[in-house]
């Protein structure tokens, strides 16, 4: 069973190849995106509940915060509850998500080859990123101008998304990778999640000063669309309580 | 013989009214501050949250005793040294004016070990201001609003987190001690030149203002000047809340802040020694 994967992937590669060389992509021997969608959704939907505990790193020009740790506890199908001892910041981008979600932000979307990646293999998939999907709600000059592509690399054994790829034209500006452990009951949840950030400099918000200074005239933050800005993020799950049956009315409390 | 003449000038000190006013000042402004963070102060937590929930999720308060201190701090930071001159002001001049001088001054005792004594004491007064602010801002704030982990701006939003904060507080405070040091020897040196506490005061408190201009006002010219001006490194303390705390900088700072102060001295001693004592 494992040799004939081996050689399906195979033929998928050299097919691929071989479009590539006719200066087109054949979609018609990949998968559709939707197929892909469809498979990452039903995975994903195994996952009824999940309690994690959450280490938090993040070096980025906008924030640094040392590791933080966090639990975070999560229900189908949106109901988050996070907790940490004083104060906290947690990546959106690079929580556990639908894919229906991160599906929803793109546009065009099509699988553009097979490879092995950290070996395991995985298909190719990339569109078009919609310029105020959640990655960008912060971003200063993101323009319709600017092409945004998001390119994906999905387990196809455990359909879960081990790394994405954002580009704005020519320059990557966020990597996300995931290591995924497998739990019972075909659930597969990461254990390491790591975000690479590299923006312009006038992409940035401009940050405020929250304390009041005497400082007669304020120095205001560079912006200098030269200037590439780099960052970090870094989360690693630990203690997963699986599908426990959490009550949604323990989420509620925290709304209130 | 030194150490009982600055017993007794320590006494002089805290024995006029004016050296506790600084105290009475703090005293019941630090509860008021403190006071109105604890019934809210929403508009801080919503600037944060607002420039962060784009990409974040936040979780938690950024409302405790560190950052009432934080904020403290950057707004006293050219108050304080006002403070603190009512006192180095009035220590050499105000002893000429009332005319205690000529007595003290027969006796057996060099100039120079009198200078000495009175610039030492209005060291211990300037530490024990500083003690007294930092028990009623971190003190105070920290059992009134609890501690927890502090949020800073340090080229963007840096979060320090509780176990490192008070280390960073530790630091902070020693710098702006030696901040108002430096302030203390300035308003000494002019309170040896005159034979009145409030020039000094007037004199020192104007320096500090060009000087703050001159450091801060982003000018060509003054930006070329800054580096050499005092005024310049007085938001040292600033930098125990940056990370990695840059003491390379620290040293520089340091070091010029140091070689201020010996002139101050310097000049004090030279004028205080070639003073003529005509009241």
């Amino acid at each position: 069973m494992r040799q004939l994967a081996t050689f399906l992937l195979i033929c998928t590669l050299t097919s691929n190849l071989v479009a590539q060389d006719n200066g087109k992509y054949s979609t018609s021997i990949f998968p559709s995106a939707d197929s892909i969608l469809d498979s990452l959704e039903q995975t994903y939907n195994r996952i009824e509940d999940y309690y994690a505990r959450i280490d938090v790193s993040i070096k980025t020009p906008m924030l640094r915060m040392p590791r933080k740790r966090v639990d975070f506890w999560f229900k189908q199908p949106n109901l988050t509850k996070v907790e940490t001892k004083g104060f906290a910041a947690i990546p959106k981008s690079g929580l556990i998500s639908s894919p229906i979600d991160l599906f929803d932000n793109l546009s065009n979307i099509m699988v553009i080859g097979a490879e092995y990646y950290e070996e395991k293999q995985v298909w190719i998939l990339q569109g078009e990123l919609l310029p105020n999907s959640l990655m960008f709600q912060n971003m200063n000059r993101v323009e319709d101008s600017n092409k945004l592509t998001m390119k994906m690399w999905i387990d196809l054994i455990n359909w879960s998304l081990i790394k994405s790829e954002t580009w704005m034209d020519t320059m990557k500006i966020v990597e996300i990778s995931s290591i995924y452990k497998s739990f019972p009951d075909n659930v597969n949840l990461p254990i390491e999640t790591k975000l690479l950030f590299n923006y312009r400099s006038d992409m940035m918000p401009q940050m405020v000063n929250l304390h009041s200074s005497n400082s007669p005239i304020a120095k205001s933050n560079e912006q200098d669309s030269t200037k590439v800005m780099s960052g970090s993020i870094t989360m690693t799950y630990s203690k997963y309580k699986i599908n426990q049956g959490i009550d949604d009315v323990f989420f509620e409390e925290e709304a209130k | 013989m030194l150490v009982k003449l600055i017993g007794i000038e320590i006494i002089k000190i805290f024995g006029k009214k004016r050296s506790l006013l600084g105290f009475l000042a703090l005293a019941v402004l630090m509860p008021l501050i403190i006071w109105g963070f604890s019934k809210g102060a929403t508009g801080i937590e919503r600037d944060l949250v607002r420039q962060l929930e784009g990409s974040f999720i936040i979780v938690g308060s950024v409302f405790n005793g560190f950052l009432v201190t934080y904020i403290t701090m950057n707004f006293l930071w050219v108050h304080i040294p006002f403070l603190i001159m009512l006192v180095a002001g009035d220590v050499v001049a105000g002893e000429g004016a009332s005319g205690t001088f000529r007595i003290v001054l027969t006796r057996k005792i060099s100039r120079l070990k009198v200078l000495i004594a009175k610039l030492i004491a209005t060291y211990f007064y300037t530490i024990i201001f500083i003690t007294f602010f930092v028990l009623m801002s971190l003190g105070l704030g920290s059992l009134w609003l609890g501690v927890g982990d502090l949020v800073v701006f340090d080229e963007g939003i840096l979060i320090l987190a509780q176990e490192m904060v008070w280390g960073r507080f530790a630091l902070a405070f020693l710098f702006a001690a030696y901040v108002m040091i430096v302030v203390a020897t300035l308003c000494f040196m002019f309170s040896s030149m005159v034979n009145n506490g409030i020039g000094p005061i007037i004199g020192a408190m104007s320096i500090i203002i060009i000087g703050l201009a001159i450091a801060n006002i982003p000018i060509d010219i003054f930006e070329k000047i800054s580096p050499y001006i005092f005024t310049s490194y007085f938001d040292i303390w600033q930098k125990a809340f940056f990370d990695p705390i840059p003491w390379g900088d620290i040293g520089t700072d340091a070091i010029v802040l140091t070689s201020y102060t010996l002139v101050f001295i310097l000049i004090s001693i030279v004028q205080f020694i070639r003073k003529d004592i005509s009241t």
